[in-house]
């Protein structure tokens, strides 16, 4: 080939692309609009930069990363039914549709978010996500009657201290009350996120049902949360002949999700109450209440050969299974087919004493499968 | 000269692909989870909603229980499996009364509910099952196509969606094969296009659609910068003021074809503004676009009707905006080339120029007397702010009534004019 007729050919390729970059050009000019996406702050009405803004599932840039503050301008939209997702630090997440070309500009107010982290460092991957909530409400036990309880609605401050007192004396301290037979894991304070949600608008009701309730806005908000704890000042009067409304209580939600209910100044009550709410752990006391063979790493069994092979196997006295009966006035008669191994004081059958080797064993492989990602897959639970 | 143009296209595709990455970027959170929503009934399970979206997934690996879920992929393969206790195991504790050592049970049962499930999304996820490991019966086997497409219509630009829109690379081919040769070519493409456009419009000196340069004022600086970029993505060149007496300093400068004025402004407002503009002979024909939220009152529209050339209410769509500016700068440019050919044809500017005007008022006043929207018959009960507002409005549809007897009587004494020079009649 000359050299001539390589520049012609060049020429004309470069002639079709022409025409068809220009064919291209005008088209894309005709009809087409930016959309400009604003984000704003329900509250004070002002642009907030540092927002990530995602357009149809897709991140298209951070506000403070445009010139222009709190816009960010999405180039050639086509017609139709788009979502912008907008996701800001300290802010509820926001999502909104809008129609183009409808809609050429979206204000997106977003209002700030009510969960506030506890860690300093920030969340673990794979730690167990733990939540607490004020309630409105306590029990008085004396009168049998539920009765309001605004302390934590007008004072933040009061319901942050009593939280981290909670987390200090209890799940912070966690080696106090297990056996030292079976250590716990390294560093297993960093195996627990903790959180508060705050909006005093929304109050859960400790005493509306066994573990209280939540407004549904809070599951909405937060669908990462493991143990949620519905957190009360104070219980009033003390059990006596007739029932009264629990002290404390844990209910099974789902997979990986319980919610509880405490008093903020009753700390062993928190430590048993976390020990069926995030470690699976049974009651061993006599009384009205779910027993199952809680495996792997029981403290409760469903028979006592079974009791009897794990003490062996966990090289532990078999002789000191025992059959869940009878404790205090209140359970004399009471006798079940479940058996425990761990000894008295044991925090799972009263409010004082300790875990045992059983109910330690199992809190360590929770702890444990806590801290690895091992078997968890791509996305799942990182913050 | 062939080594010569593949030499610099060498260059030019290294340079492309040395171009570093915007590393500074926070990561994008695309976490998604999959709730599946069941109600209960003695241990039969009933799925009532399912749906994908964004969020976090809780722990499933620290609780226990004998329900077993599995998340299977398209294969069958299981891509996660956990267990969980019956939903609604409830565990209530009171502590015994003085003396006893012991917590007193309390239990609440429920045979029936409803549970949600939030499970981690896993990229592949198609079936999701439920079985009680006591006696291996399955209650629940759920197909997730259909909530993960609902999902991808709402987002299609997620990842995952744009992956499971993407055929799958086949096994043991190399992608690097395919796509580098892909990358080459519309990396060379794109720069023979970017070459080809800029070629162009140099050869045939296309301009922007327009030069005209609008002046914006208004104290909120995201209004500012939305219509700017809206304005510069038009053709338009931007000037733009926070206040009135920026506005005034910049004018002092350059004078715009147009000025988009607020009239919500501290400490000189929209108005006040305006008359200055107006009092100085420098200024004075720059067309004006009042923006306000506020609704106009009678008050300004006696005040002001004669000073602005349109007046847009916010909350405003970008289009209506467009359309005011473009009939504005349109009615300008009419005049100025129509002026030229009256001047050259002997008529006299006086005359034309009241023509012009005139025509603006009559415009203006009628979109004010639609925006303030005032009966034509007062309410019995009418109150004299009610009374006040009817005198105005009567007032400018006198005048406006005025000012269209006078333009048609210019018209004809213009087009007299233009017909003994024959030239063509007045259009507008």
């Amino acid at each position: 080939m000359t050299e001539t007729s390589f520049i012609g050919k060049t020429g004309w390729i470069l002639t079709a692309i022409l025409v068809f970059s220009l064919t291209y050009t005008v088209s894309a000019e005709s009809g087409q609009y930016p959309v400009i996406i604003m984000v704003k702050d329900i509250q004070t009405k002002e642009n907030l930069d540092g927002a990530r803004v995602y357009f149809d599932g897709g991140y298209l840039g951070n506000t403070t990363s445009s010139s222009q503050n709190g816009i960010v301008v999405i180039q050639d939209v086509s017609p139709g039914v788009h979502t912008v997702r907008v996701i800001r630090q300290g802010y509820n997440e926001m999502t909104r549709k809008f129609v183009f070309p409808n809609e050429t500009t979206v204000e997106i107010m977003i209002s700030k978010g009510s969960l506030v982290s506890l860690n300093q460092e920030g969340p673990s991957p794979h730690a167990i996500n733990i939540v607490f909530y004020p309630s409105s409400t306590s029990y008085n036990c004396t009168d049998h009657e539920k009765i309001p309880s605004p302390e934590y609605m007008s004072n933040e401050t009061l319901f942050r201290e009593n939280v981290l007192d909670i987390i200090n004396t209890t799940y912070m301290n966690l080696d106090h009350v297990t056996s030292p037979a079976d250590s716990l894991p390294e560093h297993y304070q960093k195996k627990f996120n903790f959180y508060y949600y705050y909006d005093p608008s929304s109050p859960a009701d400790a005493f509306s049902s066994c573990p209280g309730s939540l407004p549904k806005s809070y599951w909405n908000n937060v669908t990462f949360s493991d143990v949620t704890v519905i957190l009360y000042p104070t219980y009033y009067g003390r059990y006596a002949n007739t029932s009264c409304q629990p002290m404390g209580c844990t209910r099974i939600l789902g997979p990986g999700c319980s919610q509880m209910k405490v008093p903020a100044d009753q700390e062993m009550l928190v430590t048993h109450e976390t020990g069926h709410a995030a470690f699976g752990l049974v009651d061993t006391y006599c009384g009205d209440t779910h027993y199952w063979q809680n495996d792997p790493y029981p403290n409760v069994w469903e028979s006592l050969e079974s009791c009897r092979a794990d003490a062996r196997s966990y090289d532990r006295d078999p002789e000191q299974c025992r059959r869940i009966e009878s404790g205090g006035s209140f359970s004399r008669n009471c006798i079940r087919n479940f058996w425990h191994w761990d000894p008295v004081p044991d925090i799972m059958t009263s409010m004082y004493g300790r875990f045992g080797d059983a109910a330690t064993q199992r809190i360590r492989f929770v702890l444990l499968k806590a801290g690895s990602d091992v078997s968890s897959q791509p996305g799942d639970g990182q913050p | 000269m062939r080594w010569i143009v593949i030499s610099c296209l060498i260059i030019i595709l290294a340079g492309f692909f040395c171009v570093p990455a915007n590393g500074a970027q926070p990561l994008p959170d695309y976490d998604k989870i999959l709730l599946i929503t069941m109600n209960y009934n003695d241990n039969r399970y009933s799925v009532s909603s399912m749906e994908v979206r964004y969020g976090r997934a809780p722990n499933l690996d620290i609780i226990s229980g004998d329900l077993k879920g599995a998340i299977l992929d398209s294969k069958g393969k299981e891509l996660k499996s956990f267990s969980f206790q019956e939903p609604g195991t409830t565990y209530g504790d009171i502590s015994g009364p003085p003396g006893e050592d012991t917590l007193i049970g309390y239990t609440e049962t429920s045979s029936s509910g409803e549970m949600t499930i939030r499970l981690p999304y896993l990229p592949d996820m198609q079936k999701f099952t439920l079985s009680d490991s006591r006696d291996r019966f399955l209650p629940v086997s759920v197909d997730l196509t259909l909530p993960i497409a609902s999902f991808c219509t709402d987002y299609p630009r997620d990842p995952d969606c744009l992956a499971l829109a993407s055929p799958s690379p086949s096994p043991g081919s190399d992608a690097g094969r395919v796509l580098l040769p892909a990358i080459l070519f519309i990396g060379l493409f794109i720069i023979m296009a970017g070459l080809a456009v800029w070629t162009i419009r140099r050869l045939s000196r296309v301009q922007p659609p327009a030069q005209h340069v609008v002046l914006i004022v208004d104290d909120e600086p995201a209004i500012v910068n939305l219509i700017g970029i809206f304005l510069s993505k038009k053709g338009y060149t931007t000037l733009k003021a926070s206040s009135g007496n920026a506005c005034l300093e910049i004018l002092k400068k350059r004078i715009p074809d147009l000025i988009l004025l607020d009239v919500r402004m501290e400490p000189m407002n929209g108005w006040q503004t305006l008359s200055h503009i107006k009092k100085n002979p420098d200024f004075r024909t720059i067309p004006v676009l009042m923006l306000t939220a506020v609704r106009l009152t009678t008050e300004t529209a006696k005040r002001y009707n004669i000073c602005i050339d349109d007046y847009l209410t916010k909350p405003f769509q970008l289009e209506d905006l467009s359309k005011a500016i473009d009939s504005i700068l349109a009615r300008k440019q009419k005049l100025e080339e129509t002026l030229v050919l009256a001047k050259k044809n002997g008529i006299g500017k006086e005359l034309f120029f009241e023509f012009a005007t005139l025509t603006r008022r009559i415009s203006i006043n009628k979109k004010i007397l639609r925006i303030l929207d005032i009966p034509h018959v007062a309410p019995v009960h009418a109150d004299l702010e009610t009374l006040d507002d009817m005198l105005v409005a009567e007032y400018i549809g006198i005048k406006t009534r005025e000012y269209e007897k006078r333009v048609e009587q210019l018209r004809r004494e213009i087009n007299s004019a233009f017909r003994k020079k024959g030239l063509p009649e007045l259009s507008w």
